[in-house]
C-alpha cells in the first residue's frame, strides 16, 4: 500500500499556494466532459459538488435522503472556528494551526492542518456571501464566541442552529447549479459499493431506496462524503441512517482505513432514560461558556440539586484544569465525567449523569441574557427531560458523536485507490486524536469548497482519460455481489430483528471500545464480535421484499457492515498501545489520570488495508513528521 | 400507558391506502414519538408484519425528514416540536391516536406515511439561493449587516423544510415554506441584487408543483416546529408584486 | 402578470376592500333613515342626480364583485385539487370559524345580493312599496324611499333574510379585512395585531349600523309616512 502523502516541500506557511501553482489544470472546454460522482451531501458533499459543478464538471450527486438538505451536517449547533481575528485577540492562522494540532493530541499531519486554518477565513467569506446568517452585533459586524480547547473567541455561530445554516448555504448552491443542469441530482439513492477498474475508482452502484432498483454509475472519479461512523456504537449523537457502508465498502476495494479507533465522545449530551433509547441528543457545547458542571462530592448523593450546599458540591473540571475549567476539550472533559460517575457520584437515573449548572450564569447575566443564548438549547432540554433547566440544572453525560478516523487521504484528499477522494468527516486527515469544536464544519467546507476544486483536476489531468461505461464486466461483477448480499439478508428469515443486533453490537463496543479501553475488553469484543456477525446473518429477520421502499433492509446492510467494521475499530484501539486524544487506554495514563502519549512509538498514522474475508487486516504506517511543532503533553490545567 | 394507534398504511404511491388498529400496552411517557413507533415495528417484524414505514433521521428537530399528522395536528399536540422531539408524556393513558401522512398532491405518499417533498427542493433550485461563486467573494466583514435585518433573515431561515405547513394549510399551499426563503435572502444586502427575479422563479415553480393557494388561515404557522412567521408571507405579497407590477428588469 | 396564485389573491384583496369600502358608504347613506324621510328621500335624489358619479362607481362596484367572485372560486379549484385526499380529522390551531367558511359566507351574500337588488334598486318584490311617491320642497313629488324601506322591513320574512344576510356580511369581514391587508403585504410586527382586532370591530359596527334599520322598522321606532 502506497501511503505517500504528497505533502508538498517548502516552509509549512507556503506549502498550499505553492502546490496549488504546481497542481495541474484541466481546460474550461474540457471539465464538462469529465463525470463526477460526489456520495453524499453533507458539507463537505454538497460544497464539493456545488464548486465543482460551477467550474463546469459533469457532476452527479447521490444521497439517500429525500433532500439533499437533510445531511447530519445540518445537526451541528455551534459554531465554526476562522482564524480571522476579528476581536483583535492575538488569533492568528498559526494559533488555529497550533490549537487544533495540539488538541489533536500530535497525531495528525502539519501541513494539512496548516491548510485548514489557512483556507478557515475564506470560509467565513464565501458562506457569508451566500447569505449565511451569522450572529452578528449592533455594529452589523459579525460576532464571535469562544470555545473548547481555544483561549480565542474565533468562533462564528448562527445561534444554535451554525450547522444548519452553513449546510444551507451548500445546499442552495447545490440546487442553483441543480438548476443549471450542471448537476444531475439522484435522492433516496443509497451508494451499495465502489467499481475499481485498473486501479482507478471509475464508478459506483447504488440501490433506489423507493423502487428497490440496482443501479450502475460510471464517472471520471469518485468522491465519498460521508460522514462518520459513531453509529457503530447504536446510541450516538448522530443521525439514525449514519452508516460506514460507502467507506467500508471503499476499505474492502482497497482504499487504507485509517485510525478507526479515534472516535470522539462529546461531553454535553441528554443521559438515557430508557431501554427504547434510540439516539442520544447533543447540547451544544457552547453551554460550556456560562454553565458550570460539578457534582456531589459526596457518593450516592440522592439529594435533589438544588439542596446540596455549595461546599458540598465539586466543580471538578474548575478543580482539575484550572486554567481552561469548564472549557477543557472534549475528550478530556468526557472522561473526567466518567471519572467521576464511576466513582458513584454521577446523578440521575442508573448515576450516568453529572449537573450543568447555569444558577451562577443566570445570577450574574439574568435570565434575559441566558435565554437570548440559549434558549433554543434550553427549550429543547424541556421538551426532551421534562425539566426545567432554568431551575433545575441540566443533567449531561457524554455520548459517541464524531469519529476522526476514516479513510486515508493524501494531501490532495485522495485515498490509495487513484480517483477516489474522500472528504469531510469520512475521511481521517485534519483532527488527529480528538476533534476541537467548531472544527467538523470548517474541515467539511474547507475540503469540499477550497481543496478538492484544486487537487481533482489535478488528478483528472495527470492521467489519461480512461473511457468506462457501465457494461465493463467490472461494474457486472460488483453489481452481482451487491445484489447477492441483499438477496442473502433478505434470506435468512431468521428470529431477531435488525435493531437488536445493533444494539448489542453498541453496546459492547461502548464498553469495551468507548470513552476508555483496556487490551482485556478490546479482545473479549474481537471475541464476541464475530459470533455477533455470523448470528446476524444467521438469524437476522428482515420483513417485505427489496423490490419495495424497504427501511429494513436498508438498516439491516448497514449494520451487517458495522458488525464487520466494529472488528477493524478494536483492533486499531488495541494495537495503539498508548493514550491520545480520544483514544484512552487505561493501561497507558499518568498518576493523575490523564493520557500517556507515546511518540516515540505511535506518532503515526495507523492504516488497515484489507487482505481478504475472514483474514486480518494489514497495518501500515505513515509515520507523523513534525518540523514546526514542539510534541509536548497537552495540557490544560 | 396504554394507547390504541391508528396508522394510515399504504404499500405504495398508487395504491390505496387505510387506517390500521393497533395496541400498544407498554409506553413509556420518557419515550419519544418515534421511539414509542420503534417499539411497535420491533412488535410488528416479530409479528412477521410489516412495519410503519416513517421517515426520519436526526431526531432532533433540526433535519426535518419526520412528519406525520396526529390526531389532526401535523407533528403532534405540542407546539413548536418535531413529531421526533414530542414525548409521549404529551399523551394519556388509554389515549387513541390517528396517525396519517401529509397530505397533499404535491406531496405523493411513498408508503405509509412517507411523503415525496421533492416539490420544495425544485422550488428552491428556482431561485432560493444567492449566486455567488466559491472564492469570489469580498471579506465577510465588508458586507456589514444591521442586527436587526441579521436577526430578521435568520429568524426565517430557520426553516428545516418538513412540509407541516403544506400539511396544516386548509389549501395545502406551501406559502410559508416559499415565503420563508424570499425573506431570508430577501431581508439581507447580500440578496438583493437577485431579489426580484427569486421572488417570481420560485412563486411560478410553486404553483407548477400543484400547491394551493395563500388563503391567510394562518394554521401554517401554528404548525410550524420552528414558529416561522406568517410576516414572511406578507413579504413575499410585496415583492412578486412589485417584481410584477413594476417589472422585475425596472427594479433596482 | 396575474398569472400566479398569489397575484390573483391579490386582485381577490383589492377588490373586496372596494366593497368593504362600499359597504361603509352604503351604510352611512342608509342611516339617514333615521334622520326623517326628506332626509334620506333627498340623498337619494342627490345621487340620481350625479348620475355619472354614480354609474361610475356602480360599474367599479359590479366589475369588483365580478372579479372577486371569478377569481375566488378559481383559485378554491385549485386549492381543491391540492388536497386530493383529506384528513380523517383536522385540529384548527389559528384558522377562524369566519376564515373556513369565506367561501360559503360569499357565495350565500352574492345571492342574497341579487335578490336585494331587485327589491330594493328594481323594485321586483313590493312593487307597490317601491311605487310610493314623496313631495320634497323645491323638487316636487319623488321616490319614496323612506317609505319603501320601513314598510318592507316590516314585513318580517324580509327583514329576517336582511338581518341574516348582514350576518353573514360581518361574519366575511371578520376575517376579509385583516386578510386583504396581509395579502397585500401589509404587515408589521407592532401594528397588525390592532389590525387585525380592528377589522373585527369593524365587522360588528357594520354588522349593527345595518341591522339597527329593521330592528328599527320591526319595533315601529320608525313607521311609513301613508
Amino acid at each position: 500500500m502506497n501511503l505517500d502523502s504528497k505533502i508538498p516541500a517548502g516552509p509549512l506557511e507556503e506549502k498550499w499556494q505553492r502546490h496549488k501553482n504546481e497542481l495541474k489544470l484541466v481546460s474550461p472546454a474540457n471539465k464538462r466532459k469529465f463525470k463526477i460522482l460526489v456520495v453524499g451531501t453533507g458539507l463537505a458533499g454538497a460544497s464539493a459538488a456545488a464548486t465543482l459543478a460551477e467550474l463546469g464538471y459533469n457532476v452527479h450527486v447521490f444521497t439517500y435522503h429525500d433532500s439533499p438538505r437533510r445531511a447530519h451536517s445540518i445537526a451541528a449547533q455551534g459554531g465554526i472556528n476562522a482564524a480571522k481575528n476579528y476581536p483583535n485577540d492575538g488569533d492568528s492562522v498559526w494559533r488555529l494551526f497550533y490549537d487544533t494540532i495540539k488538541g489533536g493530541d500530535f497525531r495528525s499531519r502539519e501541513a494539512n492542518v496548516y491548510r485548514l486554518a489557512e483556507v478557515s477565513v475564506n470560509i467565513i467569506d464565501q458562506c457569508v456571501a451566500q447569505g449565511v446568517p451569522f450572529a452578528r452585533e449592533y455594529s452589523g459586524y459579525l460576532d464571535n464566541r469562544s470555545f473548547g480547547g481555544a483561549q480565542v473567541s474565533r468562533t462564528f455561530y448562527a445561534r444554535g442552529q451554525t450547522g444548519q445554516q452553513l449546510l444551507l448555504g451548500a445546499y442552495q448552491a447545490l440546487m442553483r447549479m441543480v438548476d443549471a443542469r450542471r448537476i444531475t441530482l439522484w435522492t433516496r439513492e443509497e451508494m451499495l459499493d465502489l467499481v475499481v477498474i485498473d486501479g482507478h475508482a471509475k464508478g459506483i452502484i447504488t440501490r433506489n431506496l423507493v423502487t428497490g432498483e440496482i443501479r450502475r454509475h460510471a464517472g471520471d472519479a469518485v468522491l465519498l462524503c460521508t460522514g462518520g461512523y459513531s453509529n457503530v456504537f447504536f446510541l450516538s449523537t448522530n443521525a439514525k441512517n449514519s452508516n460506514v457502508t460507502a467507506i467500508y465498502r471503499a476499505y474492502k476495494r482497497g482504499a487504507g482505513f485509517a485510525n478507526p479507533c479515534f472516535t470522539q465522545i462529546h461531553p454535553t449530551c441528554i443521559p438515557p432514560s430508557g431501554e427504547y433509547q434510540s439516539k442520544l441528543t447533543l447540547m451544544s457545547e457552547s453551554l460550556r461558556n456560562d454553565g458550570r458542571i460539578w457534582v456531589p462530592k459526596k457518593a450516592g448523593d440522592q439529594r435533589p440539586p438544588n439542596e446540596i450546599p455549595e461546599e458540598e458540591r465539586d466543580y471538578y473540571l474548575e478543580r482539575l484544569y484550572p486554567s481552561y475549567g469548564n472549557l477543557s476539550p472534549r475528550d478530556i472533559a468526557s472522561r473526567a465525567a466518567k471519572r467521576v460517575c464511576d466513582e458513584g457520584r454521577g446523578v440521575g437515573p442508573g448515576g450516568l449523569g453529572v449537573y450543568l449548572d447555569f444558577s451562577d450564569a443566570i445570577k450574574r447575566l439574568g435570565r434575559d441574557v441566558i435565554e437570548q443564548r440559549y434558549g433554543n438549547l434550553f427549550e429543547m432540554y424541556e421538551r426532551i427531560t421534562g425539566e426545567n433547566p432554568y431551575e433545575v440544572p441540566m443533567r449531561i453525560y457524554p455520548a459517541p458523536h464524531y469519529t476522526m478516523g476514516g479513510l486515508w487521504v493524501d494531501y490532495n484528499l485522495m485515498s490509495t485507490i487513484p480517483g477516489l477522494h474522500v472528504l469531510g468527516e469520512a475521511n481521517f486527515s485534519d483532527h488527529g486524536a480528538n476533534r476541537l469544536g467548531a472544527s467538523a464544519l470548517m474541515q467539511g467546507l474547507a475540503d469540499g469548497y477550497f481543496i478538492i476544486p484544486y487537487t481533482l483536476g489535478h488528478y483528472l489531468a495527470s492521467h489519461p482519460k480512461m473511457e468506462v461505461t457501465t457494461d465493463h464486466p467490472e461494474f457486472q461483477r460488483v453489481e452481482e455481489e451487491a445484489r447477492a448480499r441483499l438477496e442473502r439478508l433478505m434470506a435468512a428469515k431468521g428470529r431477531r430483528t435488525v435493531m437488536s443486533f445493533h444494539r448489542e453490537l453498541g453496546k459492547l463496543m461502548w464498553d469495551n471500545c468507548g470513552m476508555s479501553r483496556t487490551a482485556d475488553g478490546l479482545r473479549t469484543a474481537l471475541e464476541r464480535i464475530p459470533v455477533l456477525r455470523a448470528e446476524f446473518w444467521e438469524n437476522v429477520l428482515v420483513p417485505g421484499s427489496g423490490q419495495e421502499l424497504n427501511q429494513n433492509l436498508e438498516y439491516a446492510g448497514r449494520v451487517a457492515d458495522f458488525l464487520e467494521f466494529a472488528e477493524l475499530m478494536c483492533l486499531d484501539a488495541l494495537h495503539r498501545e498508548e493514550s491520545c486524544g480520544g483514544h484512552f487506554r487505561e493501561e497507558y495514563q499518568t498518576p493523575d489520570g490523564e493520557a500517556l502519549r507515546k511518540d516515540n512509538d505511535f506518532a503515526y498514522v495507523a492504516v488497515w488495508e484489507y487482505t481478504g474475508p475472514d483474514l486480518p487486516p494489514r497495518l501500515h504506517k505513515e509515520p507523523l513528521v513534525f518540523e514546526n511543532v514542539k510534541l509536548t503533553v497537552r495540557s490544560y490545567k | 400507558m396504554k394507547l390504541t394507534l391508528h396508522i394510515w398504511r399504504q404499500a405504495g404511491p398508487n395504491v390505496p391506502g387505510r387506517f390500521e388498529t393497533y395496541q400498544l400496552d407498554d409506553v413509556s411517557p420518557h419515550m419519544s414519538f418515534l421511539e414509542m413507533l420503534d417499539v411497535l415495528n420491533e412488535r410488528l417484524i416479530a409479528e412477521g408484519k410489516d412495519p410503519v414505514a416513517f421517515e426520519h433521521d436526526c431526531r432532533e428537530g433540526i433535519c426535518g425528514s419526520c412528519g406525520m399528522v396526529i390526531n389532526g395536528s401535523p407533528h403532534g399536540p405540542r407546539q413548536r416540536t418535531t413529531a421526533c422531539q414530542l414525548h409521549m408524556r404529551m399523551f394519556r393513558d388509554g389515549d387513541e391516536l390517528w396517525i396519517e401522512p401529509w397530505r397533499a398532491r404535491a406531496f405523493p405518499v411513498l408508503k405509509d406515511l412517507i411523503v415525496d417533498r421533492s416539490s420544495f427542493d425544485r422550488i428552491i433550485a428556482a431561485g432560493g439561493y444567492i449566486s455567488c461563486h466559491t472564492g469570489g467573494v469580498p471579506d465577510a466583514n465588508a458586507i456589514p449587516v444591521p442586527k436587526p435585518a441579521a436577526d430578521r433573515a435568520f429568524d426565517a431561515a430557520a426553516c428545516i423544510g418538513c412540509g407541516a405547513c403544506v400539511a396544516a394549510c386548509p389549501n395545502a399551499s406551501a406559502m410559508l415554506f416559499v415565503a420563508a426563503k424570499v425573506a431570508h435572502l430577501g431581508s439581507l444586502p447580500q440578496g438583493q441584487p437577485e431579489r426580484y427575479r427569486r421572488v417570481r422563479r420560485m412563486v411560478e415553480q410553486m404553483e407548477t408543483e400543484g400547491f394551493g393557494h395563500c388563503s391567510n388561515h394562518y394554521e401554517c404557522e401554528a404548525a410550524c416546529p420552528k414558529g416561522i412567521s406568517i410576516e414572511y408571507i406578507a413579504q413575499l405579497n410585496r415583492d412578486l408584486r412589485r417584481a410584477e407590477l413594476v417589472g422585475q428588469e425596472l427594479l433596482p | 402578470m396575474f398569472r400566479t396564485t398569489v397575484m390573483q389573491k391579490a386582485i381577490v384583496a383589492v377588490t373586496g376592500l372596494v366593497m368593504v369600502l362600499f359597504l361603509i358608504a352604503h351604510l352611512s347613506g342608509n342611516l339617514l333613515v333615521f334622520a326623517g324621510p326628506a332626509a334620506i328621500n333627498s340623498y337619494a335624489v342627490g345621487l340620481r342626480d350625479v348620475a355619472a358619479l354614480l354609474w361610475t362607481v356602480r360599474i367599479v362596484l359590479l366589475g369588483s364583485l365580478v372579479l372577486h367572485v371569478y377569481f375566488t372560486i378559481r383559485l378554491r379549484r385549485l386549492s381543491y385539487q391540492a388536497r386530493p385526499v383529506s384528513y380523517r380529522q383536522q385540529q384548527y390551531a389559528a384558522s377562524t370559524f369566519a376564515s373556513r367558511t369565506m367561501l360559503l359566507t360569499g357565495l350565500l351574500i352574492f345571492s342574497y345580493v341579487a335578490f336585494h337588488l331587485a327589491h330594493f334598486t328594481w323594485g321586483k318584490i313590493y312593487p307597490q312599496y317601491y311605487a310610493a311617491t314623496y313631495f320634497l320642497d323645491g323638487r316636487g313629488p319623488v321616490h319614496d324611499v323612506y317609505s319603501m324601506v320601513v314598510r318592507s322591513f316590516q314585513v318580517w320574512w324580509i327583514a329576517l333574510l336582511y338581518i341574516v344576510a348582514v350576518t353573514f356580511v360581518a361574519l366575511h369581514l371578520v376575517h376579509a379585512t385583516q386578510s386583504a391587508l396581509q395579502t397585500l403585504g401589509i404587515y408589521h410586527r407592532r401594528y397588525t395585531e390592532p389590525i387585525r382586532k380592528a377589522s373585527i370591530v369593524l365587522a360588528v359596527l357594520l354588522w349593527i349600523g345595518y341591522v339597527s334599520i329593521p330592528v328599527a322598522a320591526m319595533a315601529h321606532l320608525l313607521e311609513p309616512l301613508s
